[in-house]
């Protein structure tokens, strides 16, 4: 059975990836529930936590590069939240690469697909995908 | 105020070109509340016109925003003629070029563009492509579009409008039928037209500007022939609307046929009488069967009882029966007379009553229809035209030894064919060219011969060719047993004596300029107004004699056509890099097979070579107007090819030019007129401001019952995956929570708009899941917003006045209808995995700050939240919404709120602020009248506090349990 991953995506650049590719043919039966947010800044570990509760093997939080928000926001919160995270999904025994955190331009469908594609198959560790 | 006047009068603002600034403005002034019109000269497009910056993801958004903004009016393809002061204000003159596609109603399904038969060869590195293009989502609001360049010249020489270019380019794409469909959607005699038409648009092809023009007619012979062979009768189309007055034309040849063809579709009940036995007229008593089968003849119109033309034939009107009879006696509403041309003119010389000697017509008619076999031993043919030619030909399949024709000009100026001549010459008949008769010379009570004289040319006379004059001196004798006059025709005067109104001139029927007679209700056609003719100047007379019957029976409005019309500038070059290629030839029989039997000369192309010679075809007016992408889009209706260049003249506010405008006669810089010159900067403001607090969107209190009901659109039924929307639905309404299923063919036409609406203000349930291809259901217009997804929810929100909460979304056509990679399974379970989790979304409970229904009746209504509801901190006061409207809003989470400020702090609207409760502690408060649903508060919330439609927290968590529930339909 394939793992089951949830991908929390931004509305913007990285919705946009990820459309560009369906477009253009991509199948997306790989690519795991995705969950569609006004902006990752929202995702907070309570979500995160509930995705690995009701069973996700791995989440996959999505937003745009840092200086892109459309929001004007920095992500410095949001990344205090991730290692926040981090250090509970570690306390709850759940390995902290089950947790992919990856920004993408709107151009870069294929990196981003790649990207989900390395986590879904598992076949090597979070960090190594993440960018 | 006088602003508000020229407001409601309609003034609008006019942005002349579609470039960055002019693309902003229009916005910014249209989010004012200002009437906006952009136009431009080209297409709003970032890659057709540069309009935009380098960043599409950034820039493409605008342009959907402009496109689907309800104030903004986009015209393409339009030329600034003038702008000028007119009353209170200014007014712009415009000349539009039409525009097949309505961006209103073009799904983007890209059903229209395979079909087009159109291949635009590639250039200027672009890669070759379809007339019709659907251009990628990302580039711009995709909405399909049609290249074209006016009517090609091979339409418009045809004196019937055939569309030449269309029916030439579908036999290049091996659709014969569909070809032949285009063509008799003018001609109802393609395979007779096939093979006798004098083919005026081969002379205006400009492929013979390269090499050879294209085979045009041949082409068309070769359609038609094969649905013979196929033995796959037409289907005639049935009128849209049945009439119940009968017309009576009177001759079946081509100009009388085309008339009641003409006639039937419009919905007439037709009668046409013939005096021979047969139908057909000339085509079958003039014609040698060796050019046109009389199989043929017999075919096609026989295919006129089945569109319903009764076709009395041995009734000789004027003898059998009186014209007037037919109106007074027999209960016709009118009449058409097109008896053609059918005696022969006498040439006025001795002996030309001489047994042997004889008009072509009569000669001809003989052996057509008579059964004539025997001819004399030496045969002279007087005439230079296709009559002259075809007795020449016939006489010698009939046994002559010697045949000659004898023309008093030269070859140039012979009216006959050129291919024809040629034929002649092949078949050893002579040409005696410069020579006329003087007489007939008797010998043994009949022809023995002509005495003939040598001409020269002179001046060119009245009909342009150079006139012939006898040589003094000249006299010769040619020996003939059989003389043929082939020296024109005329009608038959004996017909029409004694019929009120009717005026012969010269022997034809004299008419006015829509075709009819001195009597109201009768109208003539064809040889006999116009004299002896080719075919299809027979039929084109029958059909405008046939709208001309239409007008005056209906006393509708009704322009005859004038095929010559066009937009096509013949003077542009060529395109470059065309590889000359011979006109291809259809096969013939071996001039020994000719000459022993009437046996057709040609044959019709075999299939690769009707394809490659249509596809010699240069496609000169681009779209071929063949209506293939009409047909596929089907239910849409987004595609009508029928419009004309127009001059609008639009009353103006102001005028703004961009840079990206052509210059006008007047209107440089921003114009405006209101009174004495009103400071712009402050009266736009103004407007602004007006506008703002007029326009805030008015949306329905929807109190429907609980539920959810779940609309699947097919995209114009174009989804890969369209057999599993059925199912789809059925599953989805087994959902708990789910109150139905229905699908719709386009959500994003205004139809379908009312249909999602309609349940919702009717109140049969509170929210709907719509499974279009829309991923959100907020205003915002991101990156991946397409044209179609923006109309969508302007339809719904702007439209209907639906509110944003009663909606949920789900891109299910991009996501998984449209994936050709998935099979039926995959698409199957991911479908119904996303249907569940959206379903879920729309379940979850939305708090919003609606409240309840305002009062109605009182014009003011109360916001909810009575007075307590926070006003924008420039202390502007909130604007009243309409009763019987709420607003609905961001809410804020009482329990969750920190009163931290941060939302206060990012909210682009100002629309929250924080309220003091009883803790100390402040909580955050959402004014509904200001809130557009941004998301941004949302996004920027330490703890989640916000909610709003779509990605609300409940929405979040309800998308995951529906996901891991295993809840599937």
């Amino acid at each position: 059975m394939p793992p089951r991953i949830v991908v929390f995506s931004c509305q913007w650049a990285p919705h946009y990836a990820l459309q560009s590719l369906y477009r253009r043919g991509r199948r997306g039966e790989g690519d795991g529930v995705r969950v569609l947010t006004a902006c990752v800044g929202r995702i907070g570990e309570d979500v995160v936590l509930e995705a690995f509760r009701l069973g996700a093997d791995g989440v996959a939080v999505l937003s745009c590069p840092p200086g892109h928000c459309r929001h004007g926001l920095d992500l410095d919160r949001f990344h205090a939240r991730v290692t926040t995270l981090r250090a509970i999904l570690e306390t709850l025994g759940i390995p902290a690469d089950r947790l992919l955190v990856g920004a993408f331009q709107p151009h870069e469908g294929e990196q981003l697909a790649a990207c989900l594609e390395k986590f879904s198959a598992g076949s090597g560790s979070a960090a190594e995908v993440e960018r | 105020m006088p602003l508000r006047k020229t407001l409601l009068h309609g003034h609008r603002v006019l942005i002349a070109g579609a470039d960055a600034g002019g693309v902003r403005l229009a916005l910014e002034l249209a989010d004012a509340g200002l009437p906006i019109t952009l136009c431009t000269q080209g297409t709003l497009s970032p890659e057709a016109g540069g309009a935009l910056g380098s960043s599409l993801y950034d820039e493409v958004p605008l342009l959907i925003a402009l496109r689907n903004h309800p104030g903004v009016e986009v015209i393409e393809a339009a030329q600034i003629e003038a702008i000028e002061p007119r009353g209170d204000g200014l007014a712009a003159r415009l000349r539009v070029r039409p525009q097949p596609v309505d961006p209103a109603r073009c799904t983007a399904c890209g059903k229209c563009v395979p079909v087009c038969p159109v291949d635009i060869p590639a250039a200027a590195g672009h890669p070759s492509h379809r007339a019709v293009t659907l251009p990628p989502a990302d580039l711009g609001p995709q909405i399909a579009r049609i290249a074209k360049a006016g009517r090609a010249p091979c339409r418009t020489a045809c004196p019937i409008g055939v569309n030449a270019q269309g029916y030439v380019a579908l036999i290049a794409k091996g659709r014969h039928r569909e070809a032949l469909a285009l063509v008799r959607d003018r001609n109802p005699l393609p395979g007779i037209c096939g093979r006798v038409c004098t083919h005026p648009c081969e002379a205006a092809c400009r492929r013979g500007e390269v090499d050879e023009p294209v085979a045009i007619c041949r082409l068309k012979r070769y359609a038609a022939d094969l649905e013979i062979s196929e033995k796959i009768p037409f289907a005639w189309p049935a009128p849209l609307v049945e009439r119940e007055e009968r017309i009576a034309v009177v001759g079946a040849g081509p100009a009388g046929l085309t008339a009641a063809y003409e006639l039937c579709r419009i919905g007439y009940r037709v009668t046409v009488f013939e005096a021979q036995l047969s139908a057909g007229g000339l085509l079958r008593s003039g014609i040698p069967e060796y050019r046109l089968p009389r199989a043929v003849i017999d075919y096609e119109i026989g295919l006129f009882a089945a569109m319903g033309v009764e076709i009395r034939t041995g009734v000789r009107v004027g003898q059998d029966i009186a014209v007037d009879r037919l109106l007074n006696g027999e209960g016709f509403s009118a009449v058409i007379l097109a008896t053609g041309a059918p005696k022969d003119r006498s040439p006025g010389i001795p002996g030309e009553g001489l047994p042997g000697a004889q008009g072509a017509l009569a000669f001809l008619s003989e052996v057509n229809l008579g059964g004539r076999t025997a001819v004399g031993r030496h045969v002279v043919v007087v005439g230079g035209g296709n009559s002259a030619i075809d007795a020449a030909r016939v006489a010698v399949r009939l046994g002559a030894e010697k045949v000659t024709i004898l023309y008093r000009r030269g070859e140039e100026e012979m009216p006959a064919q050129n291919e024809e001549i040629e034929a002649a010459r092949a078949e050893g008949i002579a040409l005696r060219l410069l020579t006329s008769p003087v007489s007939v010379l008797e010998g043994g009570g009949r022809v023995r011969g002509l005495r003939c004289v040598t001409m020269s040319l002179g001046e060119p006379d009245a009909s342009g060719r150079r006139r012939p004059e006898p040589l003094p001196g000249s006299e010769h004798d040619l020996e003939a047993e059989t003389v043929i006059f082939a020296i024109g025709q005329q009608g038959d005067a004996d017909l029409l004596g004694g019929v009120d109104g009717i005026v012969l001139d010269g022997g034809r029927i004299a008419i006015d300029d829509r075709q009819k007679t001195g009597h109201t209700h009768i109208f003539a056609a064809g040889d006999a107004v116009r004299g002896p003719d080719s075919v299809i100047w027979a039929m084109a007379e029958g059909q405008r004699a046939a709208l001309a019957v239409h007008a005056s029976v209906s006393g509708e409005t009704v322009a005859l056509p004038d095929w010559t019309r066009t937009d096509y500038d013949r003077s542009t070059s060529l395109r470059s890099g065309i590889v000359k290629t011979k006109r291809r030839k259809v096969p013939h029989l071996t001039i020994a097979r000719r000459c022993s039997s009437f046996t057709e000369v040609e044959a019709r192309y075999r299939e690769k070579d009707a394809i490659a010679e249509a596809s010699r075809c240069l496609q000169c007016g681009i779209c071929c107007e063949c209506g293939a992408c009409v047909t596929a889009c089907g239910e849409a209706c987004a595609i009508d090819h029928a419009g004309t260049t127009a001059t609008l003249t639009l009353p103006l506010l102001a005028a703004v030019r961009t840079d990206d405008a052509e210059p006008v006669a007047a209107g440089a810089g921003l114009l405006l007129f209101d009174g004495p010159a009103p400071d712009a900067a402050a009266l736009l403001d103004r407007l602004r401001d007006d506008a703002r607090a007029a326009q805030r969107v008015r949306r329905r209190t929807i109190a429907g019952a609980p539920g959810v009901h779940v609309y699947l659109c097919t995209c114009n039924d174009s989804v890969h995956h369209r057999d599993l929307v059925e199912p789809l639905a059925a599953a989805a309404r087994a959902l708990p929570g789910v109150a139905g299923a229905t699908i719709v063919n386009a959500a994003c036409q205004q139809g379908g708009g009312q249909a999602l609406a309609a349940g919702l203000i009717a109140g049969e349930h509170g929210r709907i899941l719509l499974a279009a291809c829309l991923c959100c259901p907020l205003e915002i217009l991101c990156g991946s917003c397409t044209h179609q997804r923006a109309r969508a929810k302007g339809f719904l929100f702007s439209g209907e006045g639906i509110a944003l909460h009663c909606v949920e979304t789900l891109n299910l056509r991009d996501e998984v209808l449209n994936q050709r990679g998935l099979d039926r399974d995959a698409a199957l379970s991911l479908a119904s995995l996303s249907l569940a989790a959206g379903v879920a979304r729309a379940l979850s409970d939305v708090a919003v700050a609606a409240g309840p229904a305002l009062a109605a009746g009182n014009g003011t209504g109360v916001l909810p939240g009575g007075d307590s509801t926070p006003a924008r901190r420039n202390d502007r006061p909130a604007p009243l919404p309409l009763p019987g409207c709420a607003i609905t809003a961001a809410d804020i989470d009482a329990v969750l709120c920190r009163g931290c400020g941060t939302c206060v702090r990012n909210c682009p609207q100002e629309a929250i602020d924080l309220q003091p409760r009883l803790s100390g502690i402040p909580v955050a408060r959402v004014a509904p009248a200001w809130c557009t649903l941004c998301g941004r508060c949302l996004a920027v919330c330490p703890t989640g506090a916000p909610n709003a439609p779509f990605a609300g927290h409940r929405q979040i968590r309800a998308s995951l349990a529906a996901a891991f529930s295993g809840q599937r339909p």
